[in-house]
């Protein structure tokens, strides 16, 4: 069965260009393209594996498309192939889209990033559905003030790796082209470095960051390294929704193959 | 006996302190002055007192070369406890006097005075023109006028000295020249600082033509803006232009000069001040070209979309080109092999169906319908890009030179650097008339324009619904007017001037540094000696109106 793939820009120049780039994949895929936020939506369908949309487009934008992905195209990873370098909607987009693309970028990395997503998303149900469980509110306070006084990056992070919710996003963020381009960072230490204080202030008072009152994780102790922290997320979804779901957030391989190896062990324990 | 101290003794030192002439170097003419009194009342010596608080300091003198006395023994202390002159026609006879050592003193005592009091305008008396005998005798009422007017041409000697010396330490002091023209033009006086200012001695300068002093080129303009231009509320005319110095040197000066009408409204001179304005011109320069990188910096996000999109698609279209290339050589070579002479035995049909193969496989019919479009579309991308990046330069050099420039090509620029900034809140239309070339500095009126559009773009985007920006230009006389209108809210009337003053922004913060507009309004205005005028556009949008002199630059920074 052909993959379908939903490219969504609001200039037909673009789609016209991805349309003869991405040739090469159409005995594989059926390959789909909306003109505008409005005509994507309308295109959006539960059989899509992956939806690449263009951040800023006239009426509904990229985030509103993908949102909409969310729900009626639950299955489909979501990219955002953006050339706009604007730090306010690249922080609206980091909490959905599993990946962010700086144009231009070209056909080849899409026409491999594409068989890519899709293996993640196919390979159990729910894992294009899984997302970050909310951050810790108090954590994310604890973290703001840290980062306020200077603190160095090693205390940051011990912070961090109490909140899976908050550690993926980082991880997340830093491993795709949102804010900087794209770093194989493997642990939180490195993803702050790599996308700089500033922006991770930001990315905790940006409203779209997921937060919740309560310490979702009271009654297990607390992670104390990066691997540690993801591997909690264990408690929320079976292991074979976790990593791939992990990789489909941008992690890197070695950082999903560490928090397979981590619960591997737990599991004989 | 020590004379009495006066009332406003306090005050009458201060007024001795203002005059600064206590222990100054001889003064020739209030010499002859002192010798004057001398011979008009036939004594041998008079003498410019000036009485300090302890002591009696003579600034000038005649037959005497007494320099400083105690005050207790000071006649002129006495004298300057009245208005009028004091005469002692006998000092050993006078109970004041009698005890006094000068009185007594071998070998020149004195025994006659007569001493006019040194009354400032402000009515302190300072001291005395003064004469002493050492005989006893009387003064004429005319001898005892004379003093008096003498003593008045003292008062106003030092007070002229004064008033000079201050003069002189001001226009040092904050480097301004002052000058007086005669109502030809030729200068009839300049103050020091002018030779500092210019290397030209201030006698070789007087008597020119101010305007000889001026730069050639821009002699015209700096005589019509003296004459003719805008008056400030202050009365004054404010003219940037450049001197010429000597060895081919320039510098950047303001005048700013007033007319003195003489008797029937003619013209009877002009008076004013040269002030150097290099470092305000370098701080001018400095702001707008900061000014520019920041609007530039906003900018850059947009742009990098706007460059980013056609990259994009040109990249996918020559990668295409590329593939479909190799298909379509991979198919000559289908068609070379069936030529081949080897392909001898193959019959028509096998050649055919082996032909019709490769074409399916490559796709001829699509690439065909696509390879066409798809260089259309990237040549058009290309240009796209070429486009941007030539309405860019206009942004980011300094614009130090004014030049005749099509002001519609800046327009036109202007709306495409500004494209992603715009294209998702509101239709920019472009009506533009023909206009002639305009002497300007482009790159600051290409920020001018920017400012606006992005402000009506600012302005729209908080309106909620897609919103129309409408830029005009026309030729009016010896003009060009350049009108900046849209479709949104407007602004208030009580806050219209407002906008213009720096740092006043209704933007929220990071938006903007309420810098634009005032910088917009001192570009056209300062520079180019325009208008930037807000009023309310018909419908209740903002309608920024931009009046340019074809040629009105401001040469100041040539």
């Amino acid at each position: 069965m052909r993959r379908a793939a939903l490219f969504v820009d609001d200039e037909q120049r673009v789609l016209d260009g991805l349309r003869r780039g991405l040739r090469g994949l159409r005995h594989e895929w059926d390959l789909r393209f909306a003109l505008g936020g409005e005509a994507a939506v309308e295109a959006l369908d539960d059989a899509l594996t992956v939806v690449v949309s263009d951040m800023r487009m006239p009426g509904l934008d990229g985030v509103d498309v993908l949102l909409a992905a969310r729900d009626r195209a639950p299955r489909a990873a979501r990219i955002i192939l953006s050339g706009n370098s604007d730090r306010l909607a690249a922080r609206r987009a980091a909490f959905v889209a599993h990946r962010f693309v700086a144009k231009p970028c070209d056909a080849a990395t899409l026409s491999a990033l594409l068989p890519a997503l899709s293996r993640c998303v196919e390979s159990a149900d729910g894992v294009a559905a899984f997302a970050a469980p909310p951050a810790c509110a108090d954590t994310v306070d604890r973290v703001r003030s840290l980062l306020d006084r200077g603190a160095p990056l090693a205390d940051v992070a011990r912070l961090v790796h109490e909140d899976p919710g908050l550690s993926l996003a980082l991880l997340h963020v830093a491993s795709s082209a949102f804010f900087a381009p794209a770093a194989a960072c493997r642990d939180v230490v490195a993803a702050v470095e790599h996308v700089g204080p500033l922006v991770v202030r930001e990315l905790l008072d940006e409203p779209a960051l997921p937060t919740r009152a309560t310490r979702p994780w009271g009654a297990t102790a607390a992670a104390t390294s990066t691997v540690g922290a993801l591997a909690g997320l264990a408690h929320l979804v079976p292991t074979g929704v976790l990593l791939p779901a992990l990789e489909l957030w941008g992690l890197t391989a070695d950082l999903v193959a560490d928090v397979q190896d981590a619960l591997r062990g737990e599991e004989a324990a | 006996m020590r004379a009495p101290l006066p009332l406003d003794e306090a005050q009458r030192l201060r007024a001795l302190r203002r005059l600064a002439v206590l222990d100054t170097a001889d003064d020739p003419t209030l010499d002859r002055v002192a010798g004057l009194a001398a011979s008009l009342t036939g004594a041998p010596v008079g003498l410019v007192s000036l009485v300090d608080e302890d002591r009696q300091w003579t600034k000038a003198a005649h037959g005497c070369t007494h320099r400083e006395v105690s005050r207790d023994v000071s006649f002129c202390a006495w004298t300057i406890l009245d208005r009028d002159v004091l005469t002692v026609p006998d000092a050993r006879q006078d109970a004041r006097f009698a005890d006094n050592p000068v009185v007594v003193a071998e070998p020149f005592a004195v025994r006659a005075y007569a001493g006019a009091p040194l009354v400032t305008s402000d009515g302190y008396a300072v001291g005395a023109l003064c004469v002493v005998d050492p005989e006893a005798r009387t003064f004429t009422v005319p001898q005892q006028r004379g003093l008096t007017d003498l003593a008045a041409l003292v008062v106003e000697a030092l007070e002229a000295r004064e008033l000079r010396m201050h003069y002189r330490s001001v226009c040092d002091a904050v480097g301004v020249v002052t000058f007086h023209a005669d109502g030809l033009g030729r200068l009839l006086a300049l103050s020091e600082p002018w030779e500092e200012l210019t290397g030209l001695p201030v006698m070789q300068s007087l008597g020119l033509p101010l305007l000889d002093l001026v730069v050639p080129a821009l002699r015209e303009s700096t005589r019509q803006r003296l004459l003719f231009g805008r008056r400030g509320a202050d009365g004054l005319v404010r003219v940037e232009t450049r001197l010429a110095l000597a060895r081919g040197r320039e510098v950047p000066v303001e005048l700013t000069a007033t007319l003195v009408r003489g008797s029937a409204g003619r013209t009877a001179g002009l008076v004013g001040t040269v002030t150097d304005i290099t470092e305000r011109q370098d701080a001018l320069l400095e702001q707008s070209h900061n000014a520019k990188l920041e609007a530039l910096g906003r900018l850059a996000a947009g742009l990098a979309h706007e460059i980013n999109t056609p990259i994009q698609f040109v990249g996918d279209n020559t990668r295409f080109l590329s593939s479909a290339y190799e298909d379509l050589l991979a198919l000559v070579r289908t068609y070379q092999g069936l030529m081949n002479a080897e392909s001898g035995s193959l019959s028509w049909q096998e050649r055919s169906d082996a032909a019709g193969r490769a074409e399916a496989e490559a796709d001829l019919e699509y690439l065909s319908e696509e390879v066409p479009a798809a260089v259309q579309q990237t040549l058009e991308g290309v240009d796209r890009v070429a486009s941007i990046v030539q309405s860019m330069k206009a942004f980011s050099y300094k614009d130090t030179s004014s030049s005749r420039a099509d002001l519609n090509e800046a327009l036109r620029s202007t709306v495409t650097v500004a494209t992603n900034e715009t294209k998702y809140v509101a239709d920019v239309e472009l009506d533009l008339g023909e206009l002639p070339l305009v002497d300007c500095h482009v790159g600051d009126l290409s920020q001018v324009f920017l400012n606006l559009l992005v402000n009506a773009a600012d302005a729209l985007g908080t309106a909620g619904r897609r919103g129309r920006i409408q830029v005009r230009s026309r030729a009016e006389g010896g003009e060009v007017v350049l009108t900046f209108q849209d479709d949104g809210p407007g602004v208030p009337a009580d806050i219209r001037e407002k906008v213009f003053e720096p740092f006043f922004t209704t933007k929220q913060v990071g938006r903007g540094t309420g810098q634009g507009l005032a910088l917009a309004r001192s570009i056209v205005r300062d520079r180019h000696d325009g208008t930037l005028t807000l009023t309310e556009a018909p419908g209740g949008g903002a309608l920024f109106e931009i009046r340019l002199p074809v040629h009105g630059v401001r040469a100041g920074a040539a």
